[in-house]
């Protein structure tokens, strides 16, 4: 038998099985994986594409944004006035502005490719100067720390002045770093800034030396126009000289503040301590504040911290002139409410002590956003509102250098519409550590003033000349505690009858008197035999500064300030009654009789008799002090200033209720005779008559009819006869309405 | 201390193959007391099949996760693949564990459970790293998963990943023991032992002039910054596709962000976009973007790449040995935005690694959608969500 060719053995045929299977396994992993790589590579590609779309548009932005920025900076360099250079690390130029072609010939291009720095500046600064600025340049670099120093140079003639800022820099995304250099020119500055030195020192030495100057004249002119109201009869004259003694008041304040302040600009002002005594200076200041205040219905609240030490080493003229300055703001700015005036203290007993200054008010405030000009000076604040507010608006200017002279500082809070409270703090050396004590309680107005009880003259022999029965109460009131019974006349031509007939210590005359004035009076009392001896004080109400020369000068021995303020009086029959007099007791019988007047011609009203007793007063000490207390309580409620009022009557309860029935009293006399006068148009009597009505209502704290007639006053001496008719009504409205008021509280 | 060994094959079809060329390279490397197995794997490797086959050979616990490329120390960058990291100690113990099926409303007590268990398990000892690989679920961030362990107050280092697949983003997974899940996160708690460093490079080469502040924003969601919404900041920068799902356009363009965590500190993080709603003007990211946070636009080149990559291994370089270890365990995540980035480039981070450590330095990676690395160390470290990182744990 034949090999059969072709036929695959069973064994053969199953290798050769597994083998196919094999390889087909093997093909289909093979295929597996392609597949899956080419699904890969697709995926991949279209990842790529979105990313490189992407990438296209972010690279489109970042291109735009930095051609914005090139621009950008390249605008920077070419305007810039400043001469900026950028240097890397070694100092070799990046870029500059385009001012460096205006001062060398160096291109903006080279400096772009880079040119070392000094080689740059070698063209433009002088060689000492350059070596400065790469030392500096040298020293940032190193120290990372910028530098900023003047630089003095040289271009040609010309000397330019440059403050030059070197600031380290440094990218660290670039990988860039170095300096960037900038120049500003100062020289233009600095030339005006010393022309401007030399002008404010030339201004302020020439108002340092105008001082004599200008003051002499202003002196003159007040004091002359004082003369022509004191002695001329023509009346028109007299209201022209009221008007320039006012404008001359107000120049001479002005000038005042003006020469100080040029004073402390120009450094001249002194600081001169001394010691002083604290009680004194706030009882100065608060008198001041208090007589400006009597236009107002404002009330003055004085705390003075009791324990604060009594006498202190300062500069009392200079802090008074604060204190002033700032209540006389409070004054100026506040229309209702009241203005307290705080002073309060800081020692620990050795050192200096701290005053703490504050004056609040209740005044119209000042605007948040004004809060920072007030203390410039020549500013005044809401000019719009405040136009008809006097002022030179240097008041704090001073105010607040002075405190800082002081080692203070002067600040200032406020709310518009509702107030300020100004405050500084200020160091004195204390002297006496005794307390100053405690003022006053609720101390409202002003001191009250202790008698020194010590001092008894009950021999004296006192005449008081004044036409107003009231201001002749008052004199004798405050006489009353030395035991001194004075005379007493209204007129001038009843005071020489009285003096023909006694010899007297001392004679109060009274200034402003009609028919025969208080200096024509004493005149004619100097012509008598031993007159040129006799002892004539000055009664004004012009109580302004200088004014005490003229009067001596005038031939009085002294003067006294209306209101009469008890302490001066007490200090002027200390003066003037140096010994008692070993006389037998006048003729007057020192109880009641004060209350009764000599004769007068027909102009003063009577008083009646009688009820000045009722009730109240009983004679035994202290034996009506409660009911008097509740009556000046129930008077204080219906808006009498009663502490003014005690002021003048030296806290003496009886006598003030007294004269305030005296005052309900005259209502009805005087009332009909200012109507009298108004009707038939005398107004020179009317002004005398309600001169007088200012002068009793505001001494027994009738501040609101002292006002009114003051404004009446001013008009009628004027002559202004309009605003007469328009408010004499209104005055005797009010007049009525206040004394029936009154009268009915004394009656309860 | 750790010891650990790093094999890997090609073969992803014929798993028997696999895991004998697998065996074949662990060759005479001995577990410890305590091991477990960490497995980087391309997308379509059959981990059912691969599991048993692994746990005969080796029992025990296995935690795994897809990946779009891999990368080891001796191989260098593979893009499909199987590598296993087999990390054991006698000094160091661990604890595997997987919350699944998460979504927004319960991830956080899932998370909270299997740290708990674990932490039970592990107990006396404390946990002192915390490794994991998660499937991002829907509405939740990688954030979310930081918050969740940094809630225990612990001050424990978290590493670990996002899985990643091939881009197409529906075949990733995570797998632990014989689980698997997709929206899911697998932990390894380790103790003991164990003195963990970490190190995070961004490779920014630098920024648009784009720079905002988010006014608004929820979680990953941004809607406005500045006064406008974040489409209109895109598109007045001329920097906008009109797609929604815009995954893969800004992949080299990241946003880089400055978020102030918990304990003050602020830290600088990625963020890749994904998508964006025309209809109310907002931008989706993988990571949370908290209101008040910077959001700026940076890009990425090849050679800044290079640069910082080498800077980190001459890091890395400074670390072998240094705490007197003589066998060192490395594992290093990448971005899959990265990968994608460097293109034709793309072998230049594995490179970097491949074949020049010591060979007592085992070093197993993958690239991600989502890279979980401290910043900063000890009582300073913050955990932080990054993309666009290139980050290693350094055992």
């Amino acid at each position: 038998m034949e090999e059969n060719k072709g036929i695959i053995e069973p064994a053969a045929q199953d290798a050769g099985v597994v083998d196919v299977e094999k390889e087909l396994k093997e093909l289909r992993l093979k295929q597996k994986k392609l597949e899956r790589e080419n699904r890969r590579l697709q995926i991949e590609m279209d990842t790529i594409k979105d990313m490189n779309e992407q990438i296209a548009r972010t690279q489109g932005f970042m291109k735009k944004e930095n051609q914005r920025q090139i621009f950008y900076n390249t605008q920077l360099l070419k305007v810039s006035p400043y001469l900026v250079l950028m240097v890397d690390e070694k100092l070799k130029t990046v870029m500059a502005s385009d001012v460096l072609t205006q001062m060398t010939d160096v291109s903006l291009d080279a400096v772009r490719d880079g040119m070392q720095l000094d080689e740059v500046l070698s063209k433009v600064l002088e060689e000492s100067v350059l070596n400065s600025l790469l030392e500096k340049c040298h020293s940032v670099l190193e120290n990372r720390v910028s530098d900023t120093f003047m630089l003095n140079n040289y271009f040609g003639e010309e000397e330019r002045i440059y403050k030059v800022d070197i600031n380290f820099y440094s990218s660290p995304v670039e990988g860039a770093s170095g300096l960037c250099i900038l120049f500003t020119d100062m020289t233009e500055v600095i030339e005006a800034k010393e022309r401007a030195e030399r002008a404010d020192k030339a201004k302020s030495n020439f108002l340092a030396n105008m001082s004599h100057e200008i003051r002499t004249p202003m002196n003159a002119i007040n004091g002359m126009s004082e003369f022509i109201l004191r002695d001329s009869t023509d009346e028109e004259a007299k209201k022209n000289a009221a008007m320039i003694k006012s404008a001359a008041k107000s120049l001479i304040s002005i000038i005042n503040d003006i020469l100080d302040f040029s004073k402390i600009e120009s450094g001249k002002m002194e600081i001169i301590n001394d010691t002083y005594s604290l009680s004194s200076l706030v009882n100065d200041v608060a008198t001041m504040i208090r007589i400006r205040l009597q236009e107002k219905k404002v009330g003055l609240v004085v705390n003075l911290d009791p324990d604060t030490p009594s006498r202190l080493y300062g500069d009392e003229v200079r802090i008074k002139q604060v204190m002033i300055n700032i209540l006389n703001n409070s004054v100026k700015f506040t229309n209702e409410g009241q203005i307290t005036f705080n002073i309060k203290h800081e020692w620990d007993g050795k050192g200096d002590c701290c005053l703490h200054v504050s004056i609040s008010d209740t005044g119209i405030g000042i605007k948040k956003e004004e809060l920072g000009k007030i203390f410039e000076s020549f500013t005044q604040v809401d000019t719009k509102r405040n136009r008809s507010i006097e002022g030179t608006g240097l008041g704090l200017a001073i105010s607040r250098r002075l405190v800082t002279m002081m080692g203070g500082e002067l600040k200032v809070e406020s709310v518009y519409g509702e107030g300020s409270t100004f405050s500084f703090d200020i160091y004195n050396k204390v002297i006496d550590a005794e307390p100053v004590g405690v003022l006053a309680d609720n101390y409202d107005v002003k001191l009250v003033h202790e008698v020194d009880k010590s001092f008894r003259r009950p021999n004296a022999r006192i005449l008081v000349v004044d036409d107003n029965d009231m201001n002749l109460k008052v004199a004798a009131g405050l006489m009353k505690p030395y035991g001194i019974v004075p005379d007493l006349a209204t007129s001038g031509p009843e005071s020489l009858e009285l003096v023909k007939n006694k010899t007297y210590d001392l004679i109060f005359m009274d200034h402003m008197m009609p028919k025969m004035d208080g200096v024509e009076t004493m005149h004619r009392m100097r012509d008598m035999k031993g007159g040129s001896e006799w002892k004539i004080i000055a009664l004004t109400a012009n109580a302004i500064s200088g004014m005490a020369a003229k009067y001596v000068e005038e031939g009085f021995n002294g003067y006294l300030a209306k209101p009469i303020d008890p302490a001066s009086m007490e200090l002027v029959l200390k003066r003037e009654l140096t010994e008692e007099k070993n006389e037998e007791i006048l003729e007057f019988d020192p109880e009641g009789e004060v209350l009764e007047f000599g004769p007068d011609e027909g102009d003063a009203p009577e008083f009646e008799q009688g009820d000045s007793d009722r009730g109240e007063t009983d004679g035994k000490p202290g034996g009506v002090k409660k009911g008097n207390d509740e009556l000046i309580a129930l008077l204080e409620e219906i808006g009498i200033n009663t502490g003014a009022g005690l002021m003048h009557a030296a806290g003496d309860k009886d006598f003030y209720l007294e004269i305030v029935r005296d005052y309900v009293k005259a209502f009805k006399e005087r009332s009909s005779q200012l109507q009298e006068y108004y009707e038939s148009g005398n107004m020179s009597d009317y002004s005398i008559l309600v001169h007088a009505l200012k002068s009793n209502s505001n001494t027994l704290g009738i501040e609101d009819i002292g006002a009114k007639a003051k404004d009446l006053e001013f008009a009628s001496k004027d002559n202004d006869t309009a605003f007469v008719d328009h408010h004499h009504g209104e005055l005797i409205d009010a007049y009525r309405n206040r004394t029936e008021e009154i009268r009915k509280v004394l009656e309860e | 201390m750790i010891k650990s060994k790093v094999v890997f094959t090609e073969e992803i079809d014929d798993l028997e193959t696999a895991v004998e060329e697998l065996c074949e390279q662990v060759g005479d490397f001995t577990l410890q007391k305590n091991s477990v197995g960490i497995i980087f794997m391309d997308e379509d490797t059959e981990y059912g099949e691969l599991y048993p086959m692994l746990k005969e050979k080796w029992d025990i616990p296995f935690v795994a996760c897809t990946a779009l490329a891999l990368l080891t120390g001796d191989e260098g960058l593979k893009k499909s693949g199987i590598s296993l990291m087999l990390m054991s100690a006698d000094d160091c113990n661990f604890a595997v564990g997987m919350a699944e099926d998460l979504s927004i409303d319960d991830y956080s007590w899932k998370i909270k459970d299997v740290y708990s268990q674990s932490e039970k398990q592990l107990a006396p000892e404390e946990i002192k790293l915390v490794l994991t690989m998660g499937g991002k679920a829907p509405g939740m961030v990688g954030d979310d998963v930081i918050d969740v362990i940094d809630s225990f107050g612990k001050n424990i280092p978290i590493y670990g990943l996002f899985a990643s697949d091939a881009f197409n983003f529906s075949k990733y997974r995570v797998f632990c023991n014989e689980r698997s899940g997709q929206n899911a996160q697998a932990f390894v708690f380790v103790s003991g032992n164990v003195n963990p460093r970490f190190l995070q490079v961004k490779s920014i080469s630098g920024k648009a002039n784009f720079s905002y502040e988010v006014t608004k924003s929820n979680e990953n969601q941004v809607f406005r910054l500045g006064n406008g919404t974040f489409v209109e900041a895109l598109e007045k920068a001329n920097m906008i596709s009109q797609k929604n799902n815009v995954i893969a356009d800004y992949i080299m363009t990241p946003f880089i962000t400055t978020i102030k965590k918990p304990s003050g500190r602020v830290v600088e993080s990625m963020r890749n976009l994904t998508f964006l709603n025309f209809v109310n003007g907002s931008g989706m990211f993988l990571g949370g973007i908290p209101e008040g946070a910077s959001l700026e636009v940076g890009y990425i080149n090849s050679e800044q790449v290079q640069k910082t990559i080498d800077e980190a291994f001459e890091t890395i370089c400074g670390w072998i040995g240094e705490d007197g270890s003589t066998d060192h365990t490395m594992l290093v995540i990448s971005c899959a935005a990265r990968y994608m980035s460097l293109g034709k480039n793309v072998t230049i981070e594995a490179e970097t690694f491949k074949k020049k450590l010591p060979g007592n330095v085992s070093v197993m990676g993958m690239y991600s959608y989502g890279e979980f690395c401290p910043i900063g160390e000890g009582a300073e470290m913050d955990n932080t969500f990054h993309n666009s990182t290139f980050t290693v744990l350094f055992l």
